[in-house]
């Protein structure tokens, strides 16, 4: 009998697994199928991880990598994950950042800010969540998350609004 | 407002709006991944399937006839060649006799007389006491009849039916008479004594088959 009940993963999924599906979009270009067996796993363990989403981000992160690598080998996908054309997001509801821009901006950030990014703004997880899943310091994931976002906001030219400009 | 502080709101703006942004989960079929997830709970775990000590027995029996198998083919090789034991041996040699001076066991062994060898006449019955009279002088031993020049039939005769053990008895160490002097062989209890002793009375008298009645009278007529 597994230790994951139905709730526990209907609420993981609802809250975490668009993030994960993006998490896993940064190494591999089947994302689905990592976070899929990433929740089979979690259903197959005997005990609850202590940090479920944690886990879970660890998990999808090792199984995005190890896709990455196969699908590498076997040479059937020749544009890596970060040049795939394939949408990130859903319609932007903020008309003042287009969707496929910021995607196109997160493409060409280096990985360790791409994923900081990534979990940090979409996974919720704090920063010594982050340093714990990226197997760095705490200080690194706070520099590579500044530094991410400095770039997408040259990129993107996104300026803090004016106190003026609001009404 | 210093430029750090205006650096820190322009980050906080694009954190902001990036947020805002949701991923796609279309591909993701939440259908199959509950069916899935139900066919694993149910499903045993591998942790569970396997043996307790299923993992660890065959490497630790390997590890271990490996580990003697090593350890016998140094001690082979490391053996030299045995240890050299002197030990003297002491063979007696018989001391050479000359021919005309007769050996002690010369001296004890001396032919039987054609005297001695002369049968008694009379009926050949097995067991009768003048065949066994005979085959005792046939062996040289005529001469062994006692001092008062009494018969063969003198020596103590030992049962050798289960009719003479019921009624000679077997000389018992438990029914040895508890009065006699030590170091002499205790007196044998006959069937009889025994009965009379156990019952506290003397026997029936009861007239004794045919086969028993010859042995009783063949047994007076040695006694008398």
């Amino acid at each position: 009998m597994s230790a994951i009940g139905v709730h526990l993963l209907t609420r993981l999924l609802d809250r975490h697994g668009a993030a994960l599906v993006l998490y896993a979009r940064q190494w591999c270009d089947t994302p689905e199928d990592v976070v899929q067996e990433a929740l089979l796993s979690l259903v197959r363990q005997t005990r609850v991880p202590e940090n479920v989403v944690g886990w879970l981000y660890r998990v999808v992160r090792n199984g995005a990598v190890s896709a990455s690598r196969g699908a590498r080998r076997r040479k059937h996908h020749e544009t890596a994950a970060a040049g795939c054309n394939e949408a990130w997001f859903e319609g932007a509801h903020d008309e003042r950042l287009d969707a496929d821009a910021a995607t196109a901006a997160l493409k060409g950030l280096p990985i360790e800010q791409r994923e900081t990014i990534v979990a940090r703004l979409w996974g919720g997880l704090s920063f010594e969540e982050i340093a714990e899943l990226t197997g760095s310091s705490t200080s690194s994931a706070h520099r590579h998350y500044h530094a991410g976002l400095s770039a997408l906001r040259e990129r993107l030219g996104v300026a803090c609004p004016k106190k003026n400009n609001t009404r | 407002m210093s430029q750090e502080e205006q650096h820190a709101l322009d980050l906080k703006a694009i954190e902001a709006r990036l947020a805002s942004l949701v991923p796609r989960t279309d591909r993701l079929d939440r259908e199959r991944l509950m069916f899935l997830a139900g066919q694993a709970s149910v499903a045993p775990s591998p942790a569970t399937q396997r043996r307790p000590f299923g993992r660890w027995a065959w490497p630790a029996a390997t590890a271990t006839m490996t580990a003697t198998a090593a350890g016998l083919l140094v001690a082979l090789l490391w053996q030299g060649d045995p240890p050299v034991v002197e030990r003297i041996v002491e063979v007696p040699v018989e001391r050479p006799v000359p021919k005309d001076v007769k050996t002690d066991r010369e001296r004890q062994v001396e032919p039987v007389k054609a005297e001695s060898l002369q049968v008694p006449a009379g009926p050949h019955e097995p067991d009768s006491p003048p065949s066994r009279e005979r085959f005792l002088v046939s062996w040289g031993l005529g001469d062994w009849r006692g001092s008062a020049g009494g018969r063969l039939l003198d020596l103590p005769l030992y049962p050798r039916t289960f009719e003479e053990i019921l009624v000679r008895g077997l000389p018992s160490p438990e029914y040895a008479s508890p009065a006699g002097p030590p170091g002499k062989t205790p007196a044998a209890v006959s069937y009889r004594e025994l009965r009379a002793d156990l019952l506290g009375g003397p026997p029936p008298e009861a007239p004794a088959p045919s086969w028993l009645r010859s042995n009783l009278l063949f047994h007076r007529r040695t006694d008398s």
